[in-house]
């Protein structure tokens, strides 16, 4: 997802879900390591992954995003709860999320 | 009637220069934020302890503290950045202090500070943003590890009409 | 209105005697905890081997110690009796505090096994 369809998407999606105008936003940049794995505590939260990166994992309680695995039939941008990134490749990635976060 | 709670984070140290941002959620019930307190658990590395003198005498000689590094919060509400403070040892806990030819003080026997800092911010910012960062090469060159552990004191409305 | 809703929190055990501690939380629009459940991809594991403290709003409703094995359901109890009834419980937060230690027991030989609670709820709808 680029961050011009993501910056229409958020408002659109929190209004779906009851939020409205109550919720921030954050831009997050992870670099993750060769192999490394990362774990996001993100219940009621939403992390609305930005640009294609490949050689990554990403599996969360909304789907999964891994673009070279042939078994997944659909691809999943926007992640919640648990979500566990893991960096296949053999070198350093850059993953770029914007976080929502639903107000109290 | 109001409860006062603690949220504990800990996050380890082991790179000089090492800058740890970190996210802390903050319960629904929290009205208010109202201390923040730093904690610290030394791992590995010797920190430079100035030598006491052969000879005892009264200490009035004021020594260099060692910084290890230094927190900052940001709430997301109109509060933004809210709180800085310096992670500090104290070296000059026997400063004019003489019992210490009996009983040398230590960081954990003299403490200087045991209460949280007081602030008040609106419990409202769900999350707060913290960034560590550590300074400790510049006053030590060798390696070294420590573990911070922060604390966030929260004050709650308790509806006793249960 | 009031909708039933079932939420599902999973922690992975990699370890033999490992303990291990994780806060969930639940949505905002959910207004009661009516009951929960414990399974796993390796019942006999967590039902010879589990203990948990389980915590809701920083209520504890089961302390350390309290066997895993009392809080399955077998295929023969009736669906709708498989959770454990906790009555009404104001979730307030909304945080879940699981803290999950295996225990060896002599008889299974560990491997990795997930262990999932259940959590059977009540949402506001704005319908």
């Amino acid at each position: 997802m680029t961050v011009a369809l993501a910056i229409e998407y958020i408002p659109r999606r929190m209004m779906d879900i009851g939020v409205g105008m109550n919720y921030y936003l954050r831009f997050r940049h992870f670099v993750l390591r060769a192999g490394e794995k990362i774990e996001l505590n993100a219940d009621n939260q939403f992390f609305i992954l930005v640009d294609e990166v490949s050689e990554v994992l990403i599996q969360s309680d909304f789907g999964l995003y891994d673009l070279a695995d042939p078994t997944i039939n659909e691809q999943s941008y926007e992640h919640q709860g648990t979500i566990s990134i893991y960096n296949y490749a053999p070198n350093s990635t850059h993953i770029r999320f914007i976080q929502v976060i639903p107000k109290n | 009637m109001k409860r006062e709670s603690v949220i504990v984070t800990n996050f380890l140290i082991d790179r000089p220069k090492q800058i740890k941002l970190f996210q802390m959620k903050i319960p629904r019930e929290a009205e208010n934020i109202i201390g923040i307190e730093m904690g610290l658990t030394w791992i590995t590395g010797i920190p430079p302890v100035i030598a006491p003198p052969l000879e005892w005498a009264l200490p009035m000689d004021i020594k260099r503290n060692l910084v290890l590094g230094e927190l900052k919060f940001q709430s997301y509400e109109k509060a933004n950045m809210f709180y800085t403070q310096e992670l500090v040892i104290n070296q000059n806990t026997d400063t004019a202090d003489f019992t210490s030819k009996f009983f040398p003080p230590k960081a954990y026997t003299h403490q200087y500070q045991l209460n949280e800092e007081p602030i008040k911010v609106n419990g409202n910012t769900t999350i707060l943003q913290g960034v560590y960062r550590d300074n400790f090469s510049d006053q030590f060159a060798g390696a070294y590890s420590y573990i911070i552990r922060v604390y966030v004191w929260l004050e709650a409305k308790i509806d006793q009409s249960n | 209105m009031l909708k039933p809703v079932k939420k599902r929190f999973d922690i992975q055990i990699t370890s033999a005697n490992q303990n291990i501690t994780k806060t969930f939380e639940l949505d905002k629009n959910i207004k009661s905890v009516k009951g929960l459940l414990l399974t796993s991809d390796k019942d006999d594991l967590l039902y010879y081997r589990g203990s948990q403290k389980i915590e809701i709003n920083k209520e504890e409703y089961f302390p350390d110690n309290y066997e895993s094995k009392l809080l399955m359901s077998g295929i023969n109890v009736s669906p709708k009796q498989r959770y454990y009834d906790l009555g009404n419980v104001n979730p307030g937060n909304g945080s879940i505090r699981l803290v999950f230690q295996d225990t060896d027991d002599g008889r299974t030989v560990f491997s990795a096994y997930r262990v999932s609670l259940y959590v059977d709820c009540e949402m506001e709808d704005a319908i």
